[in-house]
């Protein structure tokens, strides 16, 4: 009866009542799988490589945008553009290059007027920022061939290459069998990196080898549009790299869950890394068709011009 | 009897044996370390005078590459760079950012950017070594000097702060600088022709609210009806002045 008065009241406008309406943590969490998302649309693009799809709630309201990007053969690879004025670099680059998607990157800190990656980035070898961000615990790595490889450093250890561990977050050396020597690891791995060209940044792991890493009704602190960056086996074994879309203002963590489930349980993918992007101030995403023309998808609310990093998907 | 050459070799003998003012030599690794020869390598670690040796060889990069050398050639190899680490930890402890004095974080970026020129000359080993030296120090500055900025926006002038912030960013310690003031703001604002930002920004400010949009239309109304009277006054003040000359 109570309630009722309280919600009659509230409806009528009585502002000195609001507070007594449901907290943002007493909104129970979002039912999961059963009432969350379905494919409404797909699309086809690239011959094949590239699908697009529409996903709204069951309540028929829309979800968001999947793009996945097929890595068989190698021909949709990924560029990544970690800083210096990156738009401009994104125009000349992508001259003469079929662009399929484009869509800020990691997280960037400061005012308008200054932005600074968040955690350890480099860029084609070059090291853009030293200080590992011990909250970020996502580190990717985008190689010149295109692919992407994707560590969580809460598990203490990084695979270079298949071939080595490295604890970055350690400050102790160890003995390599590898090298068969003693080695920093931090230093290590930035040797590595500027000798490979790697790309390299740090975000938040969502998820990793199918397993959340995040109790979803904790990460529930602001409603925002999200993005993620997810990369998954389908039933054939074969690589995707997805680009999932958020329209509605979700928690991130019940917008990892609901992303999370789509993919694990209605769609059958092995989800080996689930990643955070930027969909803050610096927000952009812009989704091509066959003809290089700008399919009508959620797009970021800033222009590419306000970027201050960039992740780009090619065709070839 | 003229008494002034006794007195003045008295005040001199006084003022050098004064144990206060008596400069004590610096530390020698060469001659500290000739004397422990025998010393194992954990004896030599426990032993060794970090208090003593920090002051003498964090004055420069070169200093402390000659300390490793010294070190990897008398035997010390396998300590020298566990040495030379909880060094930079006795230095950073014993010589901490200021944030009166700019010199003190000024200081450690310059060893900072010559241990990382220094270290491409050096071995896989030392390389790693005063990169770790280097790293340790620049986080360090990096990190103090953003808490400083976080606490007070306007220490040190903007000259000092946008020499630090770029120094540290060419080494890849990039430090978020304070916001610029609103005056800054319009400042660039306006150089770059961004009216209807400012615009918004106003309003969003100063306008939108009803009871701040009243405040601001009378003050104007007033300030506009006082700067009339003025004028006037003046102009009556200058007819005046006209017809008497």
């Amino acid at each position: 009866m109570k309630l009722l008065i309280i919600s009659l009241l509230t409806a009528l406008g009585f502002p000195f009542f609001t507070d007594l309406a449901p907290k943002a943590d007493h909104i129970p969490a979002r039912p999961g799988i059963e009432d969350c998302t379905s494919l409404k649309t797909t699309q086809i693009y690239h011959k094949g490589y590239v699908e697009w799809n529409e996903v709204q709630t069951l309540d028929g309201l829309k979800f968001g945008d999947m793009v996945t990007l097929s890595r068989r053969d190698g021909r949709v690879n990924a560029k990544y553009f970690a800083s210096g004025s990156v738009s401009s670099r994104f125009s000349s680059w992508k001259a003469g290059k079929n662009v399929v998607a484009v869509c800020s990157g990691a997280f960037t800190e400061g005012s308008s007027f200054f932005q600074k990656p968040v955690g350890l980035t480099i860029d084609d070898g070059q090291v853009i920022n030293r200080v590992l961000d011990p909250k970020m615990d996502g580190l990717v790595i985008v190689y010149a061939t295109g692919g992407i490889a994707v560590s969580d450093l809460d598990n203490k250890f990084l695979v270079l290459g298949g071939q080595d561990y490295v604890d970055l977050r350690s400050s102790f050396k160890y003995y390599s069998d590898i090298e068969k020597r003693v080695i920093y690891p931090l230093s290590y791995f930035l040797t590595w990196a500027q000798e490979n060209r790697a790309t390299v940044f740090q975000t938040q792991l969502l998820v990793y080898e199918n397993e959340p890493q995040m109790v979803y009704e904790k990460a529930r602190t602001e409603q925002a549009n999200r993005r993620f960056l997810i990369l998954a086996r389908d039933f054939t074994g074969n690589l995707n790299h997805i680009i999932f879309n958020v329209c509605a203002s979700e928690y991130l963590g019940d917008a990892t869950h609901s992303v999370f489930d789509l993919l694990r349980q209605k769609l059958g993918y092995d989800v080996i890394a689930m990643l955070n992007l930027d969909t803050g101030a610096k927000d952009h995403f812009q989704f091509y068709n066959d003809l290089g023309g700008k399919q009508p998808v959620c797009q970021g609310g800033q222009s590419i011009s306000e970027c201050s990093n960039l992740i780009a998907y090619y065709f070839e | 009897m003229n008494h002034r050459p006794i007195l003045l070799c008295l005040i001199l003998s006084l003022v050098l044996l004064s144990p206060g003012l008596a400069r004590t030599a610096p530390f020698q690794l060469d001659h500290w370390s000739m004397v422990r020869q025998t010393h194992t390598n954990q004896e030599y670690l426990q032993e060794f005078p970090f208090t003593e040796f920090t002051p003498q060889y964090f004055n420069s990069a070169h200093e402390l590459v000659a300390a490793r050398e010294y070190l990897v050639q008398n035997g010390r190899d396998s300590i020298a760079d566990p040495i030379l680490r909880q060094a930079t930890n006795v230095y950073l402890q014993m010589f901490p950012c200021n944030p009166s004095d700019f010199g003190s974080y000024a200081e450690k970026v310059t060893l900072g950017e010559d241990l990382f020129k220094i270290c491409q000359q050096q071995d896989l080993a030392g390389r790693e070594t005063f990169e770790g030296i280097a790293d340790r120090l620049l986080k360090n500055v990096s990190y103090e000097y953003e808490q400083l900025l976080k606490v007070n926006p306007k220490a040190f002038s903007k000259d000092q702060q946008r020499e630090l912030a770029d120094r540290l960013g060419a080494l890849a310690y990039p430090v978020t600088p304070p916001p610029p003031s609103d005056l800054e703001k319009l400042i660039i604002y306006i150089g770059q022709g961004q009216w209807h930002h400012i615009w918004e920004t106003i309003y969003g400010r100063y306008l939108s609210d009803p009871f701040i949009l009243i405040s601001v239309v009378l003050n104007l109304l007033l300030g506009s009806w006082f700067t009339a009277q003025i004028l006037s006054k003046f102009r009556k003040y200058a007819t005046i002045q006209k017809t008497k000359s």
